[in-house]
């Protein structure tokens, strides 16, 4: 019984800063409509800026300054990001704001690791609030406390905050009507910064807040963006006590879960999720999206590569071999590589219109499947290869019955918050997958263990992706679904199933990334848990933004430009850096990516 | 010529591609009130939401009180006193009636008259007693009293309204009309939207009749009353 209450406890105070960094997420999202995936950067700054201000003034009465000052600095800092950035693609397509957003992560890393350095650090314990205190027999730290009444008492100011005053009745009026509100003389735009500051403050003060209970270090970023997701989604995007319930529950469920499934926490969060989204699709507490004020509208859609163009880029790619030397061989293999698994997300996202974040799920456990295969059974290289994208259909399928049931945002977060699990159960189920050791030793059989041998072999599978991709778009069953991406309601009227065709869609996109990570698996020669990291699906959005969401071919040009990218800013030390601020040049200056700058221009020169 | 108070000029506009007003020409003058007339989908709404900048639109010339207006966002716009009514009332309904108010209110003008709170309560007492009810709730009439009390609680020098009488029950057209009246003897400047005679009649002195986005026919709203063969050939559907 103590025991139980004791853990329920834990799990409550563990809610307080995820609530505080989820509700200031929601916010951002209510008001702006933007997904900040670099919230979890300004939940980083916060906890280094805390460390910081400790060292400074020493425990006492560091600590307690620590908490304002981290909340202010990360305040001023997603001011800055807003003013710069953010103002500039709110009118974007969400793809292009999820990955800016993204762009600002790789940034923040960098910066954060200039200034903090790559070492972890440990925070002190909480002057004044270092003990414990007993009850039901059970030691509860004094600090857990603390941490417990700091969410309701945040919930509520909160509340003061949007209930009381002006400015909480404005940020609602946006909320709910932007262009109104404007109209009776709102200025947006001092809006929309305030709101921000507000957010990341929030973020900060989480992030102080943790100093105490766990370490400060350069991935906490990342780590507590896929939670915070979830509790997002969970509680419904906007709603800050939804927010404060799904941190609960969430948090609830890891503390509980811990005791019956040790190895993978993150599945039980996942299941509360998928059983709230398919009981409420807009969450705890959420709404139903109001009408986008500009329909997304078919994209450039148009623009095809002609089957002949295929065919010459196929010669030339059949005749490379014997001109490249080995290092241009390799490379050349990556971008094929990468280009598949970049294509089956233009399929996704493109003719399929569903915009997912955690794509590399299916490469992943693609990648995995094939080196289980053969590190556990002893399989040939063909088993392996045959078995990656049957495995990672499999998966596609399973995930792919949840997501489709949303759409827009929702539908990005639920497929990253799919991949973290899949990334957790690689990490953690240690005896099967190796965890962070991941699987060596993969090598291709002796046939292809020569790297013009195993250029033909990727070229050849690169063929069937683009064929099956290419012819796939273009059956009825693409124009379906191109249909329903457009006028889903319209579509359904004319009799198609929109949520089955989009399974489809999603299941054919996660088995061409299969296939992908399965040779992937074979030219690296081991497996590590990183193929399934929001990372690597975050690389593959960069290949289709940079070659433009609407053409396949796109997404090859995007990997071209991305290997090619990676392989020249590998050189420098702020490599991530220099490729986020890539990034976000494209998505402000030209949202239609390589492909679409095309069309652009042609266009322009038409008018 | 006096310095007009709402100048328009050769004034286009449209959504994305799509051209909806083919240069529209006409001004008001201070304490004017004028009925802009046309058929479902001649480019009444257009035209007011150009004026409001809230389209992509373009003009020889677009002033109010002397300020351009091509280069400024609709929060400017709203500021410098351009009252605006839209369609379908657009309250925002999860707010309560006092907040709806309380969006609109901007600071006191030296050159518009004031509303306070209060006397936005006495122009509509029926708003009064649901100040605390969410505007979401209320019926269509309480919602079109409020979108226009929301309007004057930004003190506006002009009221651009835009179909208020749209729906409304016969009884509370007529306590709507009579409000708009008022306003304008107390020498507020109006332009008011409308597909039929009813309501712009009572209130508008002058009027510009729309057809598929240009100026039809310009004149007295007493001729345009008189002459039923102008009226059908101009309005009726
Ligand atoms: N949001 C919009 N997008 C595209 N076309 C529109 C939009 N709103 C109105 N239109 C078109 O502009 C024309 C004028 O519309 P509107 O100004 O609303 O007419 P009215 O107010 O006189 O009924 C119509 O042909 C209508 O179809
Ligand atoms: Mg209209």
């Amino acid at each position: 019984m103590g025991f139980y209450f004791a853990q329920a406890l834990t799990g409550l105070a563990s809610a307080s800063s995820l609530f505080l960094v989820a509700a200031g997420l929601s916010l951002i999202f209510g008001v702006t409509r933007v997904v900040n995936f670099a919230h979890g950067s300004l939940y980083m700054i916060g906890a280094y800026v805390a460390m910081d201000v400790i060292g400074l003034f020493g425990k006492v009465p560091g600590f307690w300054l620590a908490l304002p000052v981290a909340a202010l600095v990360s305040a001023v800092v997603g001011g800055l990001i807003e003013v710069t950035v953010l103002r500039r693609i709110y009118r974007a397509p969400e793809m292009f704001q999820l990955v800016a957003t993204f762009a600002i992560v790789l940034i923040a890393q960098d910066v954060a690791e200039w200034i903090w350095g790559v070492a972890d650090r440990f925070g002190p314990r909480a002057p004044g609030l270092s003990g414990v205190v007993t009850i039901f027999g059970e030691r509860i730290p004094e600090y857990d406390l603390f941490l417990i009444a700091m969410g309701p008492i945040t919930l509520f100011l909160l509340w003061l905050l949007f209930a009381r005053t002006r400015f909480g009745v404005l940020v609602r009026a946006a909320t709910q009507d932007r262009e109104m509100a404007a109209a009776l003389g709102v200025d947006q735009a001092k809006l929309f910064t305030a709101v921000f500051c507000l957010g990341a403050g929030l973020a900060g003060l989480g992030g102080a807040m943790q100093v105490p209970r766990d370490a400060v270090t350069l991935t906490m970023d990342l780590e507590i963006i896929a939670e915070v997701f979830v509790i997002t989604v969970v509680g419904g995007m906007g709603s800050i006590p939804g927010a404060y319930l799904a941190a609960i529950l969430i948090s609830e469920l890891n503390a509980f879960g811990i005791l019956i499934l040790p190895e993978i926490t993150l599945i039980v969060a996942f299941a509360a999720m998928a059983v709230v989204l398919v009981i409420r699709p807009y969450g705890l507490l959420g709404r139903p999206p109001s009408a986008p004020e500009t329909p997304p509208g078919p994209g450039i859609g148009t623009l095809r590569l002609p089957a002949k163009v295929w065919f010459g880029l196929l010669a030339v790619m059949m005749i490379l071999p014997f001109f490249a030397d080995d290092f241009m061989t390799v490379l050349i293999i990556d971008i094929m590589i990468l280009g598949m698994f970049a294509m089956s997300l233009q399929f996704l996202m493109g003719p399929g219109g569903m915009v997912s974040f955690g794509h590399a799920a299916y490469f992943g456990v693609g990648a995995y499947g094939a080196a289980l295969l053969v590190y556990h059974l002893d399989a040939g290289m063909g088993w392996a290869l045959a078995v990656a994208p049957v495995a990672a259909a499999a998966a596609a399928l399973f995930f792919g019955w949840f997501c489709v049931r949303l759409s827009g945002v929702y539908l990005a977060m639920l497929t990253l918050a799919a991949a973290q699990i899949v990334w957790a159960a690689a990490t953690q189920m240690q005896g099967l997958t190796g965890g962070d050791d991941g699987i060596t030793g993969v090598w291709p059989t002796k046939l292809f263990s020569d790297g013009t041998a195993f250029y033909y072999l990727a070229l050849s599978f690169a063929v069937i992706a683009v064929i099956v991709l290419r012819q796939a778009t273009r059956s009825p069953f693409g124009r379906a679904l191109t249909a329903a991406r457009d006028a889903p309601l319209r579509a359904e009227a004319l009799g198609i199933n929109v949520q089955n065709q989009q399974w489809m869609a999603f299941t054919l996109a996660g088995t061409v990334a299969g296939l992908a990570g399965g040779l992937y698996v074979f030219k690296k020669g081991s497996v590590f848990p990183d193929v399934l990291a929001i990372q690597q699906s975050v690389d593959a959005l960069i290949m289709v933004l940079l070659g433009g969401v609407d053409v396949l071919a796109g997404a090859l040009i995007g990997a071209t430009t991305f290997v090619v990218l990676e392989d020249v800013f590998n050189q420098f030390e702020a490599w991530r850096s220099m490729l986020g601020g890539v990034i976000l040049l494209i998505a402000m200056l030209a949202p239609g990516g390589m492909a679409g700058l095309g069309t652009l221009i042609r266009r322009r020169k038409a008018a | 010529m006096a310095e007009m108070m709402l100048q328009v000029a050769g004034l286009t506009a449209g959504y994305g591609p799509a051209t909806v007003l083919h240069g529209l020409d006409f001004s008001l003058a201070q304490g004017d009130s004028m009925a802009l007339l046309g058929r479902n989908g001649a480019g009444k709404s257009t035209t007011i939401k150009a004026i409001m900048g809230m389209v992509r639109r373009e003009a020889t010339d677009l002033r109010f009180e002397g300020q351009s207006l091509t280069r400024l966002p609709p929060q400017k716009i709203a500021r410098l006193g351009v009252g605006y009514v839209p369609e379908e009332r657009r309250i925002f309904p999860e707010l309560t009636v006092a907040e709806n108010l309380e969006v609109g209110r901007r600071p006191a003008r030296s050159d518009a008259p004031e509303w306070p709170e209060k006397r936005l309560y006495d122009l509509f007492p029926e708003l009064h007693a649901m100040r605390d009810r969410r505007a979401g709730r209320m019926s269509g009439g309480e919602q079109q009293m409020l979108t226009i009390a929301r309007t004057l609680a930004g003190n506006p020098r002009i009221l651009l309204l835009d179909e208020p009488a749209e729906g409304l029950a016969p009884v509370v057209l007529d306590r709507i009309a009579d409000t708009v009246a008022t306003l304008r003897d107390e020498g507020l400047t109006l332009l008011i939207a409308e597909q039929s005679l009813g309501f712009a009649a009572e209130v508008a002195s002058r009027c510009v009749v729309l057809e598929s986005g240009q100026i039809a026919h310009e004149g007295s709203m007493q001729e345009l009353a008189a002459d039923s063969a102008l009226r059908d050939r101009l309005l009726s559907v």
